[in-house]
């Protein structure tokens, strides 16, 4: 019964961050698709610590605003990564570019990069498997098995 | 809790399409016309992706079709120009057409502009069109009208594309590419294969028919190769076509036509510190045969019936350029050294081999130019853009050096919803070589008192946008001195003029966005002229509707001309209507069907010699299949 109503609580958590995206209008639309995508990576995450590689990406994960920027990829729980750097095993690692998904696909839980002059997101499932991450379901036809 | 639940749910039932919205929205708002349109350089119109996808466009020609304040036409010889509402052809010297920082210039013909209008474009991203501009931020050789193609890129088009098109002609357009990035390199290749077939128009003189035909084939191949910031584009254009009319006296030709090839590289570099260095190389080809048993007159020469011609051109090019931005002021600081190869070889006769000429010329020009452009920000709504550009030529013989100065004042505003622009140009249209060495004077010699046409350009534009509505409304006042006109009667052909002219052309523009795939455009431009010449339709008007409904992208485009009458012969009013349908069967396969010229009613032009205007445009079906891997 406890653990339903944790359920159930983590879904109202999780819909009220969607529906404060949805309204938020002073976001780019890039740092809005960024913060849905951290917010379902994290869901029980009260202070979400992020981390980039590169400054254009530091500052878009700036200017979402309920996510702290860390100095250190250490430090943080979500780090989103350019360039192939290694970084701790246990973070959750979310790329920017097709190359990179490819090349860390065992690492990596997923990536937003362009590809056939259109954005994609993609999830790798095994990798959210062993983060023990359930997407919504809303972002189920994102999960592919492989590349 | 349960109705809050029971609305969260339906959140979260939007939602999936809220991200995919999002997703397309990101793609709308990322487009890279965004980073490389440059406010300051003049009045722009700008063709994005999403556009010439929606339009299905296939080559240069379906762009220039639609392009607000000009009709586009075809020459006599079958070449792709434009026109200012009634005039004639604009000069090709003044239109700079660039495939990103390179600009297709000649030496011949002053802007190779001539070759490429018929380019296919499925390897572009986007176009931008300046007009009244002054090429000073584009840092290049000087023109009024400038075209800018920019190509797709490896970072966004990673992975592959084929597409083929084929029309009810027989004709067909197949393009492909492959992109791809790995760590600091990154390349993308292109190529393109076309045959297209035109409608056969005929003449008739003495009772015998002449087929005129313009059809035409090539190929084009585009590659470049990004190395962290290096980066080196290679571009090879082919192109062979039908003579059309030809240049006969009666516009009878029976053979002929053009073969024509530019080969380019060019290699750039950006250090740190916002300088730019950049080379590249030119090859150009440009043969013609005309044959026309009833004569061509060339002007020191009896009356001929087989001429052929050819020019070659090689530039060699170096430019380097600093920009400096601080608080208030930015600066941009250039120079560019380029070295203009010419040769031209003709060989005429007549049916007979009574007569025959077998003549060559060549020249050269070290062409120096230094640049500066400043932009001071009086704050975020208004800035002040004033900048100076001074081109020294130098020629290798016959010619005497000359220099030019052109400088551009520049004013930006915006207030609320209104946005206004203006800009005074003083400006020359550089004279080329083919009017210097005039190739229908026989035996050839230089002309060296010829001097450069000089341009006056004022331009005002006043932009209002709200909500959903963005209307447009430019004019514009050209003064143009030291006219270079042809006159077969003077001792070299062409001649500058004493005259001045006088061009004033009004252009409004009204766009409506439904949403991001769903458009409204309609435009309607005119223009006058000081010397009451009316070679062209006075008026002109564009209206595009672009629509989504599901898979399906459909396009809609009537561009209007009113009637005019030129050389004696009246052309009535024309109304070219264009309608495309995409089918998305997946986000990978799509099939399109463009059906042009629906009405069999496009805007027709009058040719000296021939007793009917003929249209621009065929009544043509193009089916499309794109596939994206």
């Amino acid at each position: 019964m406890v653990q339903f109503g944790v359920s159930i609580l983590k879904k109202i958590i999780f819909l009220l961050l969607i529906a404060t995206v949805l309204f938020s209008s002073d976001l780019k639309t890039e740092q809005k698709i960024y913060k849905l995508i951290i917010h379902a990576l994290l869901p029980n995450k009260k202070d979400i610590k992020v981390w980039s590689d590169t400054k254009s990406k530091e500052n878009l994960l700036r200017g979402i605003d309920d996510i702290v920027y860390v100095s250190s990829p250490t430090k943080a729980n979500f780090v989103l990564l350019s360039k192939d750097k290694k970084t701790n095993k246990d973070v959750i690692k979310f790329v920017t570019n097709i190359q990179l998904l490819e090349a860390q696909q065992n690492n990596v839980v997923g990536g937003f990069f362009w590809q056939k002059g259109r954005p994609n997101i993609l999830f790798l499932r095994r990798n959210l498997k062993e983060h023990n991450i359930t997407l919504p379901e809303s972002m189920q036809e994102y999960i592919e098995d492989e590349i | 809790m349960k109705y809050l639940f029971i609305l969260l749910i339906l959140i979260v039932a939007s939602y999936a399409d809220d991200l995919s919205t999002l997703l397309n929205s990101y793609k709308h708002d990322s487009g890279l016309s965004k980073i490389t349109k440059k406010e300051e350089a003049g009045i722009i119109d700008i063709y994005t992706r999403q556009d010439l996808e929606d339009m299905q466009a296939k080559t240069f020609e379906d762009v220039l079709r639609i392009l607000p304040g000009f009709h586009m036409t075809r020459t006599s010889n079958n070449i792709v120009s434009i026109q200012k509402p009634t005039t004639s052809n604009v000069q090709f010297t003044s239109i700079r057409f660039y495939v990103n920082d390179h600009d297709m210039s000649s030496t011949s013909f002053g802007s190779a502009a001539l070759i490429w209008g018929e380019l296919p474009i499925e390897y572009i991203d986007h176009i931008e069109v300046y007009k009244g501009a002054s090429s000073i931020e584009f840092g290049n050789e000087t023109g009024s009208i400038i075209l800018k193609l920019y190509t797709k890129t490896a970072q966004r088009d990673n992975g592959g594309k084929l597409r083929i098109l084929a029309d009810n002609y027989g004709s067909s357009n197949v393009d492909t590419y492959l992109a791809s990035t790995l760590n600091k390199f990154s390349y993308f290749a292109y190529a393109n294969i076309n045959n297209i077939h035109k409608k056969e128009y005929t003449n008739t003189y003495k009772d015998q028919k002449y087929n005129l035909k313009s059809n035409r084939s090539g190929h084009n191949l585009y590659a470049n190769l990004q190395y962290e910031k290096w980066l080196l584009e290679l571009g090879s254009y082919h192109k062979e076509s039908d003579n059309f009319l030809g240049l006969g006296i009666h516009k009878t030709p029976t053979d002929g036509g053009l073969n024509a090839d530019h080969h380019y590289m060019h290699l750039s570099k950006k250090f740190n510190n916002d300088i730019k260095l950049q080379f590249s190389y030119d090859n150009l080809s440009y043969s013609r045969t005309y044959i026309d048993p009833n004569g061509i007159k060339v002007a020191n020469a009896p009356i001929i019936n087989d001429y052929n011609i050819k020019f070659d051109d090689e530039i060699f090019s170096t430019t380097l350029e600093k920009k400096i931005k601080l608080k208030k002021h930015s600066f941009l600081i250039g120079g560019f050294y380029k070295k203009k190869k010419f040769k031209e070889h003709a060989y005429l006769s007549d049916t007979m081999y009574k007569y025959n000429y077998n003549g060559n010329s060549s020249n050269a020009i070290d062409m120096y130019s230094l640049y500066a452009e400043y932009i001071y920000n009086f704050n975020q709504t208004t800035k002040i853009i004033a900048s100076v550009k001074e081109d020294i030529y130098n020629y290798q013989k016959d010619i005497d050096s000359k220099d030019e100065l052109s400088s551009k004042l520049g004013f930006i505003k915006y207030i609320d919803d209104f946005h206004i622009k203006a800009f005074i140009t003083s400006n020359y249209v550089p004279t080329n070589m083919i009017q210097l060495y005039n190739p229908d004077n026989i035996p050839y010699k230089s002309n060296p008192n010829l001097d450069n046409m000089h341009l006056n350009i004022g331009t005002c534009s006043l932009n209002y946008k709200k909500d959903k509505h963005n209307i447009k409304f430019i004019i514009a006042h050209n003064i143009l001195k030291n006219i270079i006109m042809y006159d077969p009667k003077t001792l070299y052909g062409y001649k500058n003029s004493s005259q001045t002219i006088k061009y004033t052309r009004y252009d409004f523009k009204y766009t409506y966005l439904f949403d991001m795939y769903n458009k409204f455009a309609f435009d309607i431009f005119t223009g006058s002229n000081s010397k009451d010449l009316k070679s062209s339709p006075k008026y002109g008007s564009i209206l595009q509707l672009f629509s989504k409904y599901k898979m399906f992208n459909i396009y809609n485009e009537i561009t209007y001309k009113n009637n005019y009458e030129f050389l004696g012969i009246s052309v009535n009013h024309s109304i070219n209507y264009t309608a495309s349908i995409k089918y998305h069967y997946s986000k990978d396969l799509s099939f399109g069907l463009r059906a042009e010229n629906i009405f069999d009613n496009s805007y027709a032009q009058v040719y000296k010699g021939l007793n009917y205007a003929i249209p621009v445009t065929d009544q043509k079906v193009w089916f499309n299949l794109e596939y994206l891997f």
